[in-house]
């Protein structure tokens, strides 16, 4: 990154006409170089940028163009991700978040040393408890008749000659 | 790509992929040359033993979905989920008392359609057997889809090679050998799955403190120790409903109960499940330490051998792969055969050829185990989803099943129009709760809705069952010996 400021435009060192083809050829090469990095644009898989989650769970993936390089993932409770977390930094391409208490959560990646995503937004709201304690409820009759049926069946029928 | 970083070279994860493929197929080869008649080959000649009955209940009951989503549960859904997935033993349990019923009942019966045609009639059976082969076709293709993640997250053996390799291996040797190589198998993949687990669970605990895993779990992923999670709250009895409808309606258990000697049935059931309680704990455990040891994970369902494989060392992925390799050949092997009998024996020879003979219904049922290895292979191909999405997909029409077995086992009174009604009710509104409010909720209102329809028919058309009725001569069973059976 060093050699790019002596050919950044602007600069007043004197330049003649070799040098100026060297100096092109050398801004060719390290824009070569440069522009897989700056060209990295990483984005999340998902169609929205905002997303909800009602388990408090969600399965972030996203996409780049180069395979080999490591990417920074990063949760915040503010959009401007002044509480900014990391939460992933590696080469792959998803990370499956999960335990999530009800909130809004922000997610942005980045290829290393690139530009960060656009913002995910993740709004956790878990289903309700009245639902849960109903459906808890629920299944504890549906398992309790069915064991008593299974039982009581066992017992009436084991002796009983067919 | 998802995931990059692979615990063992490819070379390794294909030498071992050889040794273990070669070696059922050996191994299923041996123990299948007993299979010389469709008794043999369906029901392994009706005298399992108690040993080789519990084993192939565990093994069985330890599939993909013990070892890789239990621990996906754990993740999503904390302790609950869990706790949640253990539940699935009582599946075992209350089949105990069932097993020794059916085998009472149906001494030469095949197959759990067997059950429904002779108890409820041929339209409740037709439902039956739609739900049936749906059920263990998305079993087998869960599967199927755990065997190419699997191999893929630990060797990086590509996804679509490993999952080939895994079913044509269970599909030669269930070819060959039928039930006896079945049960044989799972005997000795259920020691291996066993050793395996106490390893990786001593492992786990020799480098991970249990105060880093909590404290680590309250801080980053807090629902998870929530006793108050709505979804995990609602997941405990869903599971257990989806499991006791699986292993109450599916083929796989109606089988095995025909397998085994009459006095075996039930213990076998009882000791199996015992035996299978504490793996989905030990498994869901590991999960929640994938965070405190820095592990990232791509896919819910690969938490479990990830997190393994990663705290035991290229050394214990090779024990970790194994594990995996016959957890997941256990129920494919098992399903194959299951679901293969279903089809020759319900469909086949009951609906377009009743005067098949025994030469003709062993090469259907042949080629019905090589069709469905290849269905579920181009099925497993695109990879769909996740393990738990594909699965429970199903978990409506298996918890709608539980009250017309277990009444049409018991009560008279039960009848067809309870059990049809039961089954599609149940279904349906199932679905509706699978896509309203969550995975998490559909058997337990598949089971609860046909429960209550059951209960309501029962009542209103009682029927006078004649239990005689059951007791069903086979083509393919030797006339002296039903003879001999019957005054026995």
């Amino acid at each position: 990154m060093q050699k790019t400021k002596t050919i950044m435009p602007g600069t007043k060192h004197r330049i003649d006409s070799n040098a100026s083809i060297y100096g092109i050829i050398l801004l060719l090469i390290l824009i070569c170089q440069v522009s897989p990095v700056i060209a990295a644009e990483v984005e999340f898989s998902l169609d929205s940028d905002q997303t909800t989650s009602s388990s408090g769970y969600i399965k972030l993936e996203w996409r780049s163009e180069i395979d080999t390089e490591e990417f920074e993932l990063q949760q915040s409770t503010n959009k401007d991700f002044s509480d900014a977390k990391l939460i992933y930094f590696g080469p792959d391409k998803a990370s499956f978040i999960s335990g999530l208490e009800n909130g809004v959560y922000y997610y942005r990646v980045r290829a290393q040393n690139g530009d960060w995503s656009e913002t995910l937004q993740v709004t956790v709201e878990h289903q309700s408890m009245k639902l849960a304690y109903t459906l808890f409820a629920l299944g504890f009759v549906v398992f309790a008749l069915t064991t008593f049926v299974v039982i009581r069946g066992a017992q009436s029928t084991g002796k009983v000659k067919l | 790509m998802e995931h990059q970083s692979y615990i063992i070279s490819p070379e390794t994860g294909w030498l071992l992929l050889a040794v273990l493929g070669v070696l059922w197929i050996v191994l299923g080869m041996y123990w299948g040359r007993k299979a010389k008649n469709m008794e043999g080959f369906m029901v392994a000649g009706r005298n399992v033993g108690l040993a080789f009955g519990a084993a192939t209940a565990m093994a069985t009951w330890v599939t993909s979905n013990t070892t890789m989503l239990a621990p996906q549960f754990a993740l999503q859904l904390g302790i609950w989920g869990m706790i949640a997935y253990s539940t699935a033993s009582f599946g075992l349990f209350l089949f105990a008392p069932l097993a020794k019923r059916i085998r009472r009942l149906m001494p030469f019966g095949f197959t759990s359609g067997d059950f429904i045609r002779l108890r409820y009639g041929r339209s409740t059976w037709f439902l039956f057997l739609v739900i049936s082969i749906f059920y263990g076709f998305t079993w087998l293709v869960s599967m199927g889809m755990a065997g190419g993640i699997l191999m893929n997250a630990i060797a990086g053996i590509p996804y679509e090679l490993g999952m080939t390799v895994i079913l044509l291996v269970c599909v030669v040797y269930t070819l060959f050998g039928g039930l006896y190589a079945v049960i044989g198998t799972d005997y000795i993949q259920s020691l291996i799955i066993l050793v395996g687990i106490v390893i990786v669970g001593i492992g786990v605990l020799t480098q991970v403190n249990i105060d880093t895993i909590y404290t680590n779990v309250v801080n980053e992923k807090p629902m998870l120790m929530n006793a108050l999670m709505p979804a995990a709250i609602m997941a405990i009895f869903n599971n257990m409903l989806f499991g006791l409808g699986e292993v109450f309606h599916s083929n796989v258990w109606w089988s095995r109960a025909f397998a085994m000697r009459e006095e075996v049935g039930k213990k076998a059931y009882i000791l199996s499940g015992f035996f299978w309680f504490p793996v989905p704990i030990a498994a869901g455990f590991i999960a929640l330490t994938s965070s405190s040891l820095g592990i990232n994970i791509t896919s819910p369902d690969m938490v479990g051998p990830l997190v393994s494989a990663h705290v035991l060392g290229k050394a214990g992925a090779v024990i970790v792969f194994a594990v995996f390799f016959c957890s997941l050949a256990s129920s494919i092997d098992s399903l194959l055969a299951a679901t293969s009998d279903l089809i020759t024996e319900d469909i086949y020879r009951k609906m377009i050829n009743p005067r098949a003979g025994e030469n003709l219904l062993r090469k259907v049922s042949g080629g019905i185990i090589i069709g469905l290895g290849l269905l579920s292979w181009a099925v497993c191909m695109p990879r769909i989803g996740t393990l738990a999405t594909v699965l429970f997909f199903a978990g409506p029409m298996v918890g709608s099943t539980i009250w017309p077995i277990i009444t049409g086992l018991f009560w008279k009174k039960a009848n067809a129009k309870g059990a049809l009604l039961g089954m599609l009710l149940g279904s349906s509104l199932g679905l509706i709760a699978y896509f309203q409010l969550g995975w998490y909720t559909a058997s337990l209102i598949g089971a609860a809705v046909s429960m209550v329809t059951v209960l309501i028919c029962t009542y209103f058309f009682p029927e006078d069952f004649e239990w005689k009725g059951l007791n069903e001569a086979h083509a393919s069973v030797d006339k002296e010996s039903m003879k001999v059976k019957s005054k026995v």
